[in-house]
């Protein structure tokens, strides 16, 4: 029999959200039994993807709300995102030129970046208007 | 996060301890402000207690390091965990900015 446990919560799009959320996070990936080193991991790339939609999603001041679905079956971590904000897929951002010179640097394009490094698979779809992005890690 | 701070000698030291995320890399880089303004250009950021940064405090690292170059400065990181090292290697900060193992091997870069 396969163990599958889910969790879904609905976030506001308001940075001070994360907080609250990352807290239920660490619960839950703690009872499913990951390690510190990938609950970590997948803290980090939800706070990007998170932040990213708040500060780049929307083009007016209106209330949003963004979905997310933890789910954790026998050797997979699943993160899917959904937001109503602007059609955006991070699978098609362009990595930043880390071998550029300090002064070239492009900061930007970090918290992709950083996605891709540490989920093993990263699939984004739209979807009646919604970004739907589902993160995998293997744990 | 906790933010503590030593001198040693002309080197500004911050010991940085919990979080360095959207929601705590504000206050962090105010304070950097305020201590650059008062004309410190040596400066060692020691993470030893840091249990996770986001690219929101890669920012302001990025920012503290273009301050102090401008001001010919330097500032030097240390005492990273395994996996907070990760996120600024895989970030490439180690091609411009020194990371050490220990706080005595930052204080020798300087």
């Amino acid at each position: 029999m396969i163990k599958r446990s889910n969790i879904s919560f609905k976030l506001r799009n308001n940075l001070a959200e994360l907080k609250g959320f990352v807290q239920h996070l660490e619960v839950f990936a703690q009872a499913q039994g990951l390690s510190k080193k990938n609950i970590l991991a997948i803290t980090l790339c939800i706070e990007e993807c998170i932040t990213n939609i708040i500060s780049h999603g929307y083009q007016d001041n209106e209330e949003h709300w963004i979905e997310i679905t933890l789910s954790c079956e026998d050797k997979k971590f699943i993160v899917c995102i959904e937001d109503d904000g602007i059609s955006y897929n991070p699978t098609e951002t362009a990595a930043p030129d880390l071998k550029c010179t300090f002064e070239e640097k492009k900061i930007g394009g970090l918290g992709v970046h950083l996605i891709k490094h540490f989920m093993d698979d990263i699939v984004c779809r739209r979807l009646s208007n919604k970004n739907v992005l589902v993160m995998t890690k293997n744990i | 996060m906790q933010i503590r701070e030593e001198k040693q000698n002309e080197i500004h030291i911050f010991i940085i301890e919990g979080r360095l995320d959207s929601n705590t890399a504000p206050t962090f880089e105010e304070k950097v402000g305020e201590v650059i303004a008062t004309g410190v250009k040596w400066m060692i950021i020691d993470f030893k207690n840091l249990e996770y940064v986001s690219s929101a405090g890669l920012r302001v690292i990025f920012k503290t390091t273009t301050d102090l170059n401008l001001l010919e400065g330097k500032l030097v990181l240390c005492s990273m965990a395994d996996y907070v090292k990760e996120v600024f290697e895989v970030s490439g900060f180690d091609s411009f900015l020194p990371i050490m193992d220990s706080r005595d091997d930052a204080q020798k870069l300087f």
